[in-house]
């Protein structure tokens, strides 16, 4: 993927530099998202089916997207599936549900136009 | 003496094709670009990973980074006893304060299961320097990321002030 020209969106990453963070390539834009809000989101995970999937798999097992993977590319349908499991959840921080939004927004664009979206985490 | 083009060859009087003058800066300077690289593989693997405040394996793998916003990066990570654990060095961010410096923080990741007896979510921790015998404590990184959200947003209490301040390991690097 060139990085080069594609737009980089730090609105939930900008004051959170040196922590770590959660990088989705999607379309044309890189998001860089700081990875407190996914453990705001995640850290109380739910479960479909008796089972985790989505970024609360990767986020509490380590892996895929928040593995050693350079660019785990996203199943769009099974992490929308997911992200909508926590649409009624509290958090903590208040940005927590854009972050939720955007990410929902993100799949249902990538399912929509069929493009390929991809994360890891630095 | 043949001609010496900017196409890479030149004429030559021998049977054999001569190096233009670019080609043989392109690769003075390639190699010199690749000591550099071994230097800094070098200073990384024997010289920085010394300076963490938690043992480095000689081993662990390293990943090396100049960050958009203007800081430099270095990540140790590891895997040891079932935790997986991360030593971060980074030059100062622009959110930090100026009297932090170059500075380490130290992670460690217990993975989730998600089913089982053993079922639990993941459990993350921050190294923070404290004033027990072994000189640190591990601190939730829920506890942590609140304090890390207040400097950014509200404004931190004074014991997240000192949370943020010890768990950020001041470097001699």
């Amino acid at each position: 993927m060139d990085i080069g020209n594609q737009k980089n969106d730090m609105t939930f990453y900008r004051g959170y530099e040196g922590e770590k963070e959660v990088i989705i390539a999607a379309d044309d834009c890189v998001i860089h998202i700081w990875d407190g809000y996914f453990s705001d989101i995640f850290g109380n995970p739910l479960m479909k089916n008796g089972k985790w999937s989505g970024f609360t798999r990767d986020y509490n097992e380590s892996i895929n997207s928040y593995g050693e993977c350079i660019e785990w590319a996203i199943d769009s349908q099974e992490y929308l599936e997911d992200l909508m499991l926590y649409t009624k959840q509290d958090f903590d921080f208040n940005e927590s549900r854009d972050v939720l939004e955007l990410l929902i927004n993100i799949m249902q664009n990538a399912i929509k136009k069929g493009i390929v979206v991809t994360a890891h985490t630095n | 003496m043949g001609r010496i083009g900017k196409t890479g060859l030149g004429g030559g009087t021998s049977s054999e094709p001569q190096e233009s003058i670019d080609q043989v800066e392109y690769e003075t300077l390639a190699s010199e670009k690749e000591l550099a690289l071994e230097a800094r593989e070098a200073y990384l693997k024997n010289d920085l990973r010394l300076d963490s405040p938690i043992k480095i394996p000689a081993d662990a793998k390293i990943k090396d980074e100049t960050k958009e916003a203007g800081y430099d990066q270095v990540k140790y990570t590891w895997e040891s006893e079932g935790y997986k654990y991360e030593s971060r060095w980074h030059t100062k961010t622009p959110e930090a304060p100026d009297y932090q410096g170059n500075s380490w923080v130290v992670q460690r990741t217990k993975p989730g299961i998600a089913c089982g007896s053993n079922a639990r979510p993941k459990q993350e921790s921050i190294m923070v320097k404290d004033d027990s015998p072994q000189g640190y404590r591990w601190v939730d990184k829920k506890i942590w990321n609140r304090a890390i959200h207040a400097r950014n947003t509200s404004g931190r209490t004074t014991e997240q002030k000192e949370l943020l301040d010890n768990g950020h390991w001041k470097s001699k690097k």
